[in-house]
């Protein structure tokens, strides 16, 4: 008798570590809901399935200078200009990709810079056609120590549903500690970026 | 003998009691079946009724119209006059295996109201996939050879100006759309007028002609 007893609140014991267990594999709301990732590295294609995105090259500068029809004042930082250079194609329809942001190694995010023109940014308007490869710049302004082991994450905005499940790219800077010292001591003194472009 | 014959009348008494409990109950919940079974097909036809607006919007998002022929939409008459692949303006480069598509139309509201509401009309393209295309961004398409014809549903008023199209007045407009030259084949051109149902005119294609053209037409504009 004493044996069955002990063998119930054995077996619930192991039921109810069970439902704690299986309570814990239940996704968050983020995890159901957020945005579905493609992980690369600078100068490989991603593709999300949303959107395709190249990141062709990564440039640090201590002063940006717009170029275009009306340039504004040279722009300072007192950290660090984190210049990407990318072609990003659509797939579906019209859409911003204004979900974007550096995440530094500790989780910090530094969103697109609202500093530099947006005319220059190839994230923020809602001209990325279907098919129609566009090349421009993505800036970020961050403190020069969150460099190392950064990604970039460059995500498709929606209107409606405020970016539940959309394509999320999320791109390698591959910076370890020493490449990142390297490119902030060869910072560019000042950097001048152009207006978003078709091509190639 | 006696005993069983006291059970089965007593057992009688029993029954006849219980019928006419239940045809008591029975009487008292007509009423309530009755209420019920008349409700609930009313409520089911009430919640039909007003639902049914929502419903038509998705499932009717758009209404195809074939090639050369028009079509009655937000108070006004619309035609495909013609679509052409054509070059871009001159200063600009466009990315390899892209097209500016250009497309004319004709647009004759039926009355002032129609001309109003139709005045921020919305031009679009798609494919078979469901790909969505805007209108091209204002430097892209060279529009030298429209003689001055609007690229949205008004009518030009001067230099800049514009005006509401006079009802019954057949308007000529014209649109562009940058696409991947793989899909000139497979495009349709679509109207859109805010809060008009359905949601777009779409413009079918005709899948005999040469393939120069989009919808089928003859490629008449740019020259």
């Amino acid at each position: 008798m004493t044996l069955r007893r002990t063998g119930a609140v054995a077996a619930c014991v192991l039921l109810l570590a069970a439902i704690v267990g299986m309570h814990r594999l239940v996704p968050s709301p983020t995890e159901q809901m957020g945005p579905i990732s493609t992980h690369g590295q600078v100068g490989e294609r991603i593709d999300t399935g949303g959107f395709t995105i190249t990141v062709s090259k990564v440039r640090l500068a201590r002063t940006l200078v717009e170029q275009g029809f009306s340039p504004g004042p040279p722009v300072r930082t007192d950290g660090i200009w984190v210049v990407l250079t990318a072609t990003l194609t659509g797939e579906w329809k019209a859409a911003a990709h204004g979900d974007t942001f550096l995440e530094a190694a500790d989780g910090t995010k530094y969103y697109v810079s609202e500093r530099s023109d947006s005319s220059s940014q190839l994230t923020e308007d809602l001209s990325t056609e279907p098919g129609v490869p566009r090349r421009g710049r993505i800036v970020f302004e961050i403190p020069p120590e969150q460099l190392t082991g950064a990604v970039v994450r460059i995500g498709r905005s929606e209107t409606l549903g405020g970016g539940r499940l959309a394509p999320q790219a999320v791109v390698d800077l591959r910076l370890d500690a020493a490449r990142a010292r390297a490119m902030i001591d060869d910072a560019a003194p000042k950097l001048s970026i152009g207006a978003v472009e078709y091509g190639p | 003998m006696n005993e069983a014959a006291a059970d089965q009348a007593g057992g009688g008494r029993r029954l006849r009691g219980t019928l006419a409990r239940r045809t008591q109950a029975g009487r008292t919940q007509a009423p309530y079946l009755i209420a019920l079974l008349a409700l609930v097909p009313l409520a089911v036809g009430v919640e039909y009724n007003l639902e049914r607006p929502a419903a038509q919007g998705p499932m009717h998002e758009t209404v195809a119209v074939a090639v050369a022929e028009s079509a009655d939409y937000a108070g006004a008459r619309w035609e495909l006059t013609s679509t052409a692949a054509g070059p871009p303006a001159e200063d600009v480069d466009l990315p390899r295996h892209s097209v500016v598509v250009y497309a004319a139309l004709a647009v004759t509201p039926r009355d002032a109201r129609a001309a109003r509401r139709i005045e921020n009309c919305d031009f679009s393209a798609t494919d078979d996939e469901g790909r969505v295309w805007s209108t091209a961004a204002p430097d892209v398409p060279d529009f030298a050879g429209s003689a001055d014809l609007p690229t949205g549903c008004y009518t030009p008023d001067g230099d800049f100006g514009q005006k509401l199209i006079r009802a019954g007045k057949r308007q000529q407009v014209v649109t562009a759309f940058l696409v991947p030259k793989d899909v000139v084949r497979r495009l349709r051109v679509r109207v859109g007028v805010r809060d008009a149902a359905p949601r777009y005119l779409e413009f079918s294609r005709d899948q005999g002609r040469d393939g120069e053209g989009v919808g089928g037409l003859v490629p008449a504009f740019p020259s």
